[in-house]
C-alpha cells in the first residue's frame, strides 16, 4: 500500500478566482462538468472504445474516464498552476487553466482519484473550497483513468439532478466525440457523438441530405430547415450551414453555435453573417477556439477571424450548389428569403447569377423564370410613351395591387412584384433591354373619364368607407364591358395586409366600377339616400373589397349576396319592398345538403335524396343552390342551416362552397353532421375530421346515381344518431 | 400644412387628458378621451399614434389581445403616416412607435397568431430604428421580446441567454419604455424552469425576486409560481408519502408551498391578469390534490373555464390540460366533475381553431395530438409522466407569456 502524502500549495489567488467564477454561476450553472469532461476526453484520445461517464447522488457530481490518468507531476502542475497552461497535446480540448476551478463554483470538496499507466499505483487529491492548497495522497487504485467527484456545497444540492445533467450535456457536450453515458442509462446522452469529427461533410463542401445533419442543426440553431451543407478545412475545421424553411428573424444576434473539437464553446454572435445573409444558421467547429473564449475576445482571436472571413464564400457555395442540384429548392430558397438577399445580391455578383436563373417572379400567367419572362414582354404605351419590349408590374406597396384584373381583361401579363422583385426586374430588364413599368400607367394611359354624378356619390360614400381605413374611392370602367359581367368593385390592399392564406386583407383604397348596375343605381339615387343607407353600401362594399382574391369561388359568391343585399337595402331606403320569402320551420324533419356545383356530383345529389327523401326516412332534403328563397344565397345557406336538423357535406372536390357550408354546420351541431369523401379527399383530411362522422366511397360510385343510392343507404344504417330524427319514420 | 389650429388644439387637449389618466392608473377612465382623438377631424397622425398605442396598451393589461391588436396596427399605421423628414425629430413617433412594436408583437405572440412575417419585420424594423434613437432600454427591451419569441418557438437556450442579457443590460437603467428588468427576470424563471438543465437556477432566481421589496406583484407572482411548479414536480417525482406532502403544503417557511401559494394568492388578487389567476387556481388545485384534499374541483373548474372563457385562447388550452392531468391523479372509480369536462371540452375547441397557428411555432402534430388526447379523453395518457415533463412542457413554452 502507498504511503507518500503531500500538501501541494497552489500559486493563484483562489477567492478571487472563485467570486469571478462564481458569476458566471447563472449563465452556465453545469460549466465545472464541461471542464471535468473536457479533460476526461483529453485523458482518453486515442484509447480504443473509450468512454466517459457521469453520475449524480443527492450531494455530489462524478466524472470517470478510463484514460491515460495522472501521474503526481502532471497533477501538482494542472491543479497548482491555476491561469497556467498545461498541454494535452494534439487534439486536445482543455488546458488545465482556470477549468479546474469551475467544481468550486458548486462544490465545498474536490476529489480526484486517478492512475497513470506509468506508474504503479493511483493517487487521491482532496482540495477545499476557498483553500491556497490541496492534499496529495498515494492509493491503491486499480483501474487506469480519473474520478473526478464534487461534492456540492448545501445551496447547490439541487444541482444533482440527473435531468439536468443530461438536458446540460446533450447539449454542450453533443458534438464531443465520444460517447457520454450517465447514471445507469446504457445509451450514450450524446447519441451523435461521432458524427461532426468522423462522418460529417469534408472536403471544401457538399450539400448534405443525411437525416442526422438536419438533426443536429435543428438541435442547436431550433429552426426547421430545407437545405443542409458542410465543409471541412485542411485546420480540423468544420461548418455546418442550415437554411431555414421560414423567415425569422436574425436581429442582432445570427444563429451560429461555435464548438471546440464537439464542446459547445459560445453561440449566437452579433455580425457573424454577412447581414444579408443572417437567415442562415450555422455550425462552426475550430480546434482554435479556447473553451473560456468570451464573446468580446472573440472579435481578436485569429481563428475567428479566419471562420468569419471564409463564411460569406461558404454561403454562396451552398447557394450555387443548390441551383446545381436542386434548382427548385432554391427557388423555394430565394422565395422564403428574397428580402435579405435582395438586398445583398447589389454587392455579389455571384447571387446575381442564381437571380436570373432560379428565381421564379409572380406573374398573372403563373410563376416565371427571368429567362421565360423576358420571352412575355410586349410592345404597348404606358404613360403616354411607346415601349417595343415592356412589362407591367403591380407593387405590393403601391396602390395598384389589385388592378392587375384589368390588365389581364386587356390581355397583358403582369408581374406581382413583393418583396424588392422591382428592383430585381428593373437590373434584369436593364441588362436584356426590356423596360419595366407600373400597371397604374397603363390605367391613366385609357383616358377615362368620369361623369359628375360619381364623382358626387365618391363624396358621399368617402366618409363611411374612411371608417373601414378606405381612404380612397375612385372609378373605372373597361372596354367592351356590355359584353361581360362586369366587376362591381377594385380593392388596394395596405402594406399591412394580412398574408396570404387569410382570407382578408386591409383595403385602403376602393375602385368603383360605372358599368356595373348597383354602381349606376348608386350614382343615381345617391342624393337621396340617408346616412344610415349610407353607412350600409359602404359595409357592403368594403366586405366585397376585403375579401381576398385566391378564393374565387368564396369571393363571387359572396360578392353576389353583397350585390344582392345592396340592391334590396337601396330598394328599402327608397320605398320599395319585395315579397317575403317563406321561411320552414325547425318541425320539419329536414337534412341539409352540401356538394360541389358540378355535374360530377349530381349522382350524389340524386342518390343522398332519394335515400333519405324515401321511407323509411320521410325527411325533406334541400341544398342551397336549388332551394334558395332568401333574398341572397349566403342568407340561405344561414336560413337553411337554422332551420335543419341533419346534414351532409360531400368535401370531395376542393370546394370552397362546401367547406364554409361544412363550417356552419359543424358550428351549429357536429353529432348531427355526415361528411362524405372520396378516398382521395380522405387521405387528405385533418385527423380530427376523420372520426365517425366520416363516411368514405370508391370515386367511381360518382358515376352511378343507383350504386351511390345503395352504398349510401347501407351505410348510414351505422349511424344511429343521425338516421333518429323525430318526425320520420322509425329506422329499420 | 396645419390649417385649423383650434381644432388640432382641442384634439391635443383631449390626447392629454387621456394621457393623464392612463398614468394616474385610471386606464378605463382614459379610453373615452383617447377614442376621441382617434375621432377627431383635426387629429394628426402623432396624436393618433399616442391614442392608439395608450388604448392598445390598455386593453393588453385587460388581456384583451384583440382589441390591443387592432389598436396596435392603427398606431403603427399612424407612425408610418408620418412624414419620414419629420420622424427624426417627432417625440411622438420616436417614443410610441418602438413601444406599440413591441406591444403588437406581444399581443401576436399571445394570441399565437401564425403572422410571422409582421413579428418579424417588426423585430427588424425596432431594431434598425433603435440604432437612430436614444432610448437606452429599447435594444434590452428587443431581446427580451425576441427572446419570449424564441421560447414559445422551442428554442429555450436561446430565449434564456436573450433574457438573461436583457434583464443585465437593463439592471442600471431608470426608465423603461416597455418591460421592467423584474419583469424579465421573472419571463426568464420561466424559461429556466421548462429546461431540466435550468431547474437548478429556479430556487435563486425565484428568491431573489422574492426577497426584493421592490419587485411588483406580476413578477413576485410569477416567482412565487416557479417555485411551486419546482417544488410540486421533485416531491412527485420522488414519491414523498402524503405526511410529507401535506407538511410540505402547510409550510410556511419562505421556501415553503404554503407560502407561496399565499404570496400568488395576493399576486393574482392584485394583478387581476388571466395569467396569473389561473396559475393561482391551478397550483392550489395540483397542491390540494396531492395532499388528498379533493372537494374544491368543481368549483376551481368553474372559475378557470370563466377566466379560459375571457382570457387568450391557448391559456384556456393549457390551463383545461394541466386540470385534467391533475384531477387523473385521483382514483379512475372517481367521476370527473362535469365541469372538468366542460374545461376540456372549452380547452378542446379552442385547440381545434388554434391547431394551425401552434404548428407555424413549430409544434409537430404528435405534439398537438397529446394535448389534444388529454382534452378529449379521460387519462390516463401515454407519455403523461411527471409535472414539469411530457406534453405539458411544450404547451407550457407556447402558451405563457
Amino acid at each position: 500500500m502507498p504511503s507518500a502524502s503531500y500538501d501541494v500549495a497552489v500559486t493563484a489567488d483562489v477567492p478571487r478566482l472563485l467570486s469571478v467564477l462564481s458569476q458566471r454561476l447563472t449563465s452556465d450553472p453545469y460549466a465545472a462538468i464541461r471542464e471535468y469532461v473536457s479533460n476526461a476526453y483529453d485523458a482518453s484520445r486515442g484509447i480504443a472504445a473509450s468512454s466517459i461517464w457521469i453520475g449524480c447522488d443527492d450531494r455530489s457530481i462524478t466524472v470517470d474516464d478510463q484514460g491515460c490518468g495522472m501521474t503526481s507531476e502532471i497533477i501538482k502542475t494542472a491543479f497548482s498552476r491555476i491561469g497556467g497552461h498545461h498541454e494535452t497535446g494534439p487534439g486536445g480540448i482543455g488546458e488545465f487553466g482556470l477549468g479546474v476551478l469551475t467544481a468550486f463554483m458548486i462544490a465545498e470538496r474536490l476529489v480526484v482519484e486517478t492512475r497513470s499507466e506509468r506508474d504503479a499505483h493511483g493517487w487521491r487529491l482532496e482540495w477545499l473550497r476557498g483553500k491556497q492548497h490541496f492534499s496529495l495522497q498515494a492509493i491503491a487504485r486499480a483501474r487506469r483513468g480519473t474520478t473526478a467527484t464534487l461534492h456540492l456545497a448545501k445551496e447547490h444540492y439541487e444541482m444533482a439532478y440527473e435531468a439536468g445533467i443530461r438536458d446540460y450535456v446533450s447539449r454542450v457536450l453533443g458534438l464531443l466525440p465520444m460517447p457520454i453515458y450517465l447514471g445507469r442509462n446504457e445509451q450514450p446522452v450524446n447519441p451523435h457523438h461521432s458524427w461532426l469529427l468522423e462522418r460529417g461533410a469534408g472536403g471544401p463542401g457538399q450539400l448534405l441530405s443525411s437525416p442526422e445533419a438536419y438533426d443536429i442543426l435543428r438541435r442547436y440553431c431550433q429552426l426547421e430547415l430545407i437545405a443542409a451543407y458542410g465543409a471541412s478545412g485542411a485546420n480540423g475545421s468544420r461548418i455546418l450551414l442550415g437554411i431555414p424553411v421560414r423567415e425569422h428573424a436574425p436581429l442582432q444576434r445570427h444563429r451560429v453555435q461555435f464548438f471546440s473539437r464537439g464542446v459547445w464553446v459560445l453561440g449566437e454572435l452579433a455580425a457573424f453573417f454577412p447581414e444579408n445573409l443572417a437567415f442562415v444558421v450555422g455550425i462552426v467547429d475550430h480546434p482554435g477556439f479556447a473553451l473560456q473564449i468570451s464573446r468580446d475576445n472573440l472579435r481578436a482571436d485569429r481563428a475567428f477571424g479566419e471562420v468569419r472571413e471564409a463564411i460569406e464564400g461558404h454561403i454562396l457555395g451552398f447557394l450555387e450548389l443548390l441551383g446545381e442540384q436542386q434548382p427548385k429548392l432554391l427557388a423555394a430558397v430565394l422565395e422564403t428569403h428574397g428580402t435579405l438577399l435582395h438586398a445583398h445580391q447589389r454587392r455579389q455578383p455571384r447571387l446575381r447569377a442564381l437571380f436570373r436563373n432560379h428565381h421564379r417572379f409572380h406573374t398573372s400567367v403563373g410563376p416565371k423564370t427571368w429567362p421565360e419572362l423576358s420571352k412575355l414582354a410586349y410592345a404597348a404605351t404606358a404613360a403616354g410613351t411607346r415601349y417595343e419590349r415592356l412589362l407591367f408590374v403591380v407593387s405590393e406597396s403601391g396602390a395598384d395591387l389589385q388592378v392587375q384584373p384589368v390588365a389581364t381583361r386587356w390581355g397583358y401579363p403582369v408581374v406581382r412584384a413583393v418583396n424588392g422583385d422591382r428592383d430585381l426586374l428593373e437590373d434584369l430588364g436593364h441588362t436584356d433591354g426590356i423596360q419595366i413599368a407600373n400597371i397604374g400607367d397603363l390605367i391613366e394611359s385609357a383616358g377615362i373619364t368620369i361623369p359628375e354624378v360619381f364623382r358626387a356619390l365618391a363624396a358621399r360614400l368617402a366618409p363611411e368607407l374612411q371608417r373601414h381605413r378606405v381612404n380612397a374611392v375612385t372609378f373605372f370602367a373597361l372596354p367592351g364591358e356590355s359584353l361581360r359581367p362586369a366587376e362591381l368593385a377594385i380593392a388596394t390592399a395596405s402594406p399591412l395586409h394580412r398574408p396570404s392564406h387569410e382570407t382578408w386583407v386591409q383595403v385602403d383604397s376602393l375602385m368603383l366600377n360605372v358599368a356595373h348596375p348597383v354602381i349606376e343605381l348608386l350614382a343615381a339615387v345617391a342624393p337621396q339616400l340617408t346616412n344610415e343607407a349610407l353607412a350600409g353600401i359602404a359595409d357592403a362594399l368594403f366586405a366585397i373589397a376585403a375579401l381576398q382574391s385566391p378564393l374565387q369561388e368564396t369571393h363571387h359568391r359572396v360578392t353576389g349576396i353583397v350585390v344582392r343585399q345592396l340592391l334590396e337595402g337601396l330598394e328599402q331606403s327608397l320605398g320599395r319592398h319585395g315579397p317575403e320569402p317563406t321561411r320552414a320551420t325547425t318541425a320539419q324533419p329536414r337534412c341539409f345538403v352540401a356538394l360541389p356545383y358540378r355535374a360530377s356530383f349530381d349522382p350524389v345529389w340524386t342518390a343522398v335524396r332519394s335515400v333519405l327523401e324515401a321511407p323509411p326516412y320521410g325527411w325533406t332534403v334541400c341544398r342551397a343552390d336549388l332551394d334558395v328563397h332568401e333574398p341572397s344565397v349566403l342568407e340561405g345557406v344561414l336560413h337553411h342551416i337554422a332551420n335543419s336538423r341533419r346534414f351532409v357535406a360531400d368535401v370531395s372536390g376542393d370546394s370552397d362552397s362546401v367547406l364554409i357550408e361544412l363550417g356552419m354546420m359543424l358550428h351549429k351541431d357536429a353529432q348531427s353532421t355526415l361528411l362524405l369523401a372520396d378516398e382521395r379527399t380522405f387521405a387528405r383530411l385533418p385527423t380530427d375530421l376523420k372520426g365517425t362522422i366520416c363516411m368514405v366511397y370508391r370515386e367511381e360510385l360518382r358515376n352511378d346515381p343507383i350504386e351511390f343510392g345503395a352504398w349510401f343507404a347501407r351505410e348510414i344504417l351505422a349511424r344511429k344518431h343521425f338516421i333518429a330524427m323525430h318526425g320520420g319514420r322509425t329506422p329499420p | 400644412m396645419v390649417s385649423n389650429w383650434p381644432g388640432l388644439a382641442r384634439a391635443h387637449g383631449a390626447l392629454m387628458h387621456g394621457m393623464r389618466l392612463f398614468h394616474d392608473g385610471l386606464r378605463d377612465a382614459a379610453m373615452a378621451p383617447l377614442a376621441t382623438v382617434l375621432r377627431h377631424p383635426h387629429g394628426t397622425p402623432s396624436l393618433r399614434l399616442a391614442a392608439a398605442g395608450l388604448l392598445a396598451e390598455t386593453y393588453r393589461g385587460r388581456a384583451d389581445f384583440l382589441h390591443a391588436e387592432h389598436y396596435y396596427r392603427t398606431a403603427l399605421a399612424e407612425a408610418d403616416a408620418i412624414p419620414a423628414h419629420e420622424r427624426p425629430v417627432n417625440e411622438w413617433y420616436l417614443h410610441y412607435r418602438p413601444r406599440c412594436a413591441l406591444g403588437l408583437i406581444t399581443v401576436l405572440r399571445r394570441l399565437i397568431s401564425s403572422d410571422h412575417r409582421t413579428i418579424t419585420t417588426e423585430l427588424r424594423v425596432t431594431r434598425d430604428l433603435a440604432g437612430h434613437l436614444a432610448i437606452a432600454d429599447l435594444a434590452w427591451q428587443l431581446s427580451a421580446v425576441d427572446g419570449v419569441y424564441r421560447r414559445q418557438c422551442g428554442d429555450l437556450d436561446g430565449a434564456a441567454s436573450l433574457l438573461g442579457q436583457a434583464h443585465h443590460g437593463m439592471t442600471d437603467l431608470r426608465g423603461f419604455c416597455f418591460w421592467y428588468p423584474e419583469h424579465v427576470a421573472a419571463l426568464r424563471l420561466q424559461v429556466q424552469l421548462l429546461t431540466p438543465s435550468g431547474h437548478a437556477l429556479v430556487r435563486r432566481g425565484a428568491r431573489a425576486l422574492l426577497d426584493d421589496p421592490s419587485v411588483r406583484p406580476w413578477s413576485r407572482a410569477v416567482a412565487a409560481a416557479c417555485y411551486l411548479h419546482l417544488q410540486l414536480d421533485r416531491m412527485l417525482e420522488r414519491g414523498a408519502s402524503m405526511a410529507e406532502r401535506i407538511a410540505a403544503a402547510a409550510d410556511l417557511s419562505p421556501d415553503g408551498a404554503g407560502h407561496l401559494l399565499e404570496t400568488l394568492e395576493i399576486g393574482a388578487r392584485d394583478e387581476r391578469d388571466p395569467l396569473i389567476d389561473s396559475e393561482w387556481l391551478i397550483l392550489r388545485l395540483a397542491w390540494h390534490q396531492a395532499t388528498g384534499q379533493t372537494g374544491s374541483v368543481g368549483e376551481t373548474a368553474r372559475e378557470l373555464l370563466e377566466i379560459a372563457a375571457g382570457g387568450p385562447p391557448i391559456l384556456g388550452v393549457l390551463r383545461a390540460c394541466e386540470a385534467r392531468v391533475i384531477v387523473a391523479q385521483r382514483s379512475p372509480a372517481i367521476r370527473e366533475d362535469d365541469a372538468v369536462t366542460a374545461l376540456a371540452q372549452h380547452g378542446s375547441q379552442a385547440l381545434r381553431e388554434l391547431r394551425a397557428p401552434i404548428a407555424s411555432y413549430g409544434y409537430d402534430a404528435d405534439t398537438v395530438a397529446a394535448w389534444a388526447c388529454i382534452l378529449d379523453t379521460p387519462g390516463p395518457w401515454p407519455g403523461v409522466t411527471g409535472w414539469l415533463g411530457g406534453p405539458l412542457s411544450p404547451l407550457r413554452r407556447l402558451a405563457w407569456p
